[in-house]
């Protein structure tokens, strides 16, 4: 339990995906000017990350490495992740209407964000077993959770602010990402897992 | 000639794919700790860009419309791929200073962008000008990106002592942080030198499977 | 039908000669890839067990290679004419930090060394250089390292995952020793 709750926290503050990893910037910087949005892609992400760190770790092991094709990680992650998130996408649309209205729509971005790919990768790097993956990839869902949802909340504040014209959108965005960021950076060394 | 050399140069300055299109920030803000990363993600990206815009120009009257993204990805992936067992053979180095961002070039959105919008409309021609000047454009911002980091935060320019131990680097540009902050700065100055400021409206929405969906979401 | 069959089978042939050409790439390049990695834990080895080369690769006699619960990890371990190399992993302030640690005949530590880490740079990074490193140089695997070796200061987690890769190191050094081999 303790462990389970080291990694959590850890994944989230240390190992922040988004603001120490730079995993997944282009929807934390695309989807992050409102809240309501925020909320709804970072769900979507959790849910997929979590799914697709419990399968790939199965395609792995039990079709990749036996077979002597690990030079083939990368195609058949891509693949897979792609097919998931379109399968994911069909049965909550069949069966799970009201979940499909919140996280619907967010779910064909998924794709290519690289933190999902990035989160598949990593569990392999570092040999996790099964269940570390898939806590894993729970986990690093939630880093981006975090990340994006402070995020919007400095974005909806800058709508107001009065920046030099040459700030305005990106740059300032940035800029008070990079803060964030630096924030983040004092909750190094929290944990030693 | 004249058109090519038009589309060659356009990835450079006026649709630069990072400064310009915000495109594949990831490898932007993770690799540019050294201008020398940054070279060797460039030419990495560069080769993929390549061979995925030749590959799917030639093939863009075969792919049925109704599998074409996937089979963007099939193809980009091959090509990523192969590119990670050459560096791994020949540039050990490299390989292991970019580790996961080579494998994470599959997912740059500059690629599948490059893919949807024109080598999938173009000739073969045409889509390799486009690539090698996309490609070249993303290069030279990261490692204008890179140069900054490396100088400010550890005093170095592609490994060489600049300031001499006259004044301490500042480690903060190294790290995560310096990353937004440096590439903040630059947008900014981008957008004050061309007079222009693009990113103020727009979002991540040059990825293909970002377009249409983006609006209804952001606005 | 038709609809339906068209694009699976033209994706299926552009999956199938894709995987042909990187299956191509990769049989080419196997061979220069493992000679390569080779090479380069060769020369890290060389440089822990100055001399040691050529190295024999005796990491199936260690248990617990694959086991990813337990916090310090042996990744692999080497025998030579001079004595023995542990590859170890440690977990540090950023994630996992590698250590070769190099032991001699004489069951003393002949050098030390960080592999890849994600410390912050002038801060767990300083253990990289040598004034630290150096500090292991030795030591008799029977030592209790935490105390022989003195930590950077202000850099304690990184300087422990580094002793504490050392201290296993020789655990592993003695009990391969003690089994009679």
């Amino acid at each position: 339990m303790r462990q389970i709750i080291f990694v959590i926290m850890g994944t989230i503050l240390v190992e922040n995906f988004v603001l120490q990893k730079f995993l997944g910037i282009c929807p934390f910087l695309g989807v992050s000017k409102k809240m309501d949005s925020a909320i709804g892609m970072s769900g979507a992400v959790v849910f997929v990350m979590t799914l697709a760190s419990a399968v790939t770790w199965a395609v792995n092991e039990y079709i990749l490495l036996p077979n002597e094709l690990e030079f083939l990680r990368t195609i058949s992650f891509i693949l897979v992740v792609a097919a998931l998130v379109q399968f994911v996408e069909i049965i909550l649309k069949k069966f799970i209407k009201p979940l499909y209205k919140s996280l619907g729509i967010y779910l064909p971005l998924i794709t290519t964000n690289c933190a999902v790919l990035g989160v598949a990768l990593l569990n392999i790097q570092r040999t996790y077993g099964f269940g570390m993956s898939v806590l894993y990839g729970f986990s690093a869902g939630l880093s981006f959770m975090v990340a994006l949802i402070l995020f919007s909340g400095i974005r909806e504040r800058l709508e107001t602010a009065d920046v030099p014209d040459a700030f305005k959108g990106l740059p300032i965005a940035l800029v008070s990402a990079a803060f964030l960021s630096l924030a983040f950076m004092g909750f190094q060394g929290l944990f030693s897992f | 000639m004249k058109k090519l050399f038009r589309e060659f140069t356009k990835g450079l300055v006026k649709e630069n794919p990072i400064f310009v299109l915000v495109l594949g920030m990831c490898p932007t803000l993770a690799v540019t700790t050294t201008a020398g990363n940054g070279l060797g993600m460039g030419a990495a990206a560069t080769v993929v860009l390549l061979g995925s815009n030749i590959v799917i120009s030639a093939l863009r009257k075969l792919i049925p419309d109704k599998v074409r993204i996937p089979a963007y990805i099939t193809v980009i992936a091959g090509f990523v791929t192969i590119v990670q067992l050459l560096l791994k053979a020949y540039l050990p180095d490299l390989d292991k200073a970019l580790g996961i961002f080579i494998p994470l070039i599959v997912v740059n959105c500059i690629i599948l962008a490059r893919a949807e919008m024109y080598a999938s409309k173009n000739g073969i021609a045409g889509s390799m000008a486009d690539a090698l000047g996309m490609g070249l454009g993303f290069t030279a911002a990261l490692f204008i990106i890179g140069s900054a980091r490396e100088i400010i935060g550890s005093g170095s320019f592609l490994g060489m002592d600049v300031f001499a131990g006259a004044l301490p680097p500042a480690t903060v540009f190294i790290l995560p942080p310096g990353g937004f902050l440096v590439l903040g700065l630059l947008m900014a100055l981008f957008n004050k030198i061309s007079k222009k400021n693009p990113s103020a409206k727009m979002d991540c929405a040059s990825c293909p499977l970002h377009c249409g969906l983006n609006k209804e979401v952001v606005e | 039908m038709r609809d339906i069959l068209k694009p699976a089978v033209s994706l299926l042939i552009i999956c199938i000669f894709i995987t042909f050409s990187v299956a191509l790439v990769y049989n080419v390049t196997a061979e220069t890839i493992a000679e390569r990695e080779w090479e380069a834990l060769n020369i890290a080895m060389n440089e822990v067990l100055p001399g040691g080369a050529p190295f024999e690769d005796i990491t199936e006699a260690f248990p617990g290679i694959s086991d990813s619960g337990g916090t310090i990890k042996i990744t692999g371990a080497f025998r030579s004419e001079k004595g023995y190399v542990f590859n170890m992993i440690a977990p540090g302030y950023g994630g996992d930090v590698a250590v070769i640690i190099g032991i001699d005949e004489n069951a003393s530590i002949s050098g030390l060394r960080l592999g890849s880490n994600n410390e912050t740079p002038s801060l767990g990074k300083r253990a990289e250089e040598e004034f630290f490193t150096s500090r292991f140089f030795g030591i008799n695997t029977s030592e209790n390292i935490g105390d022989s070796v003195d930590s950077i200061s202000g850099v304690t987690i990184t300087s422990t995952a580094v002793k504490k890769a050392a201290q296993k190191a020789c655990e592993y050094y003695n009990e391969y020793k003690g089994g009679g081999r």
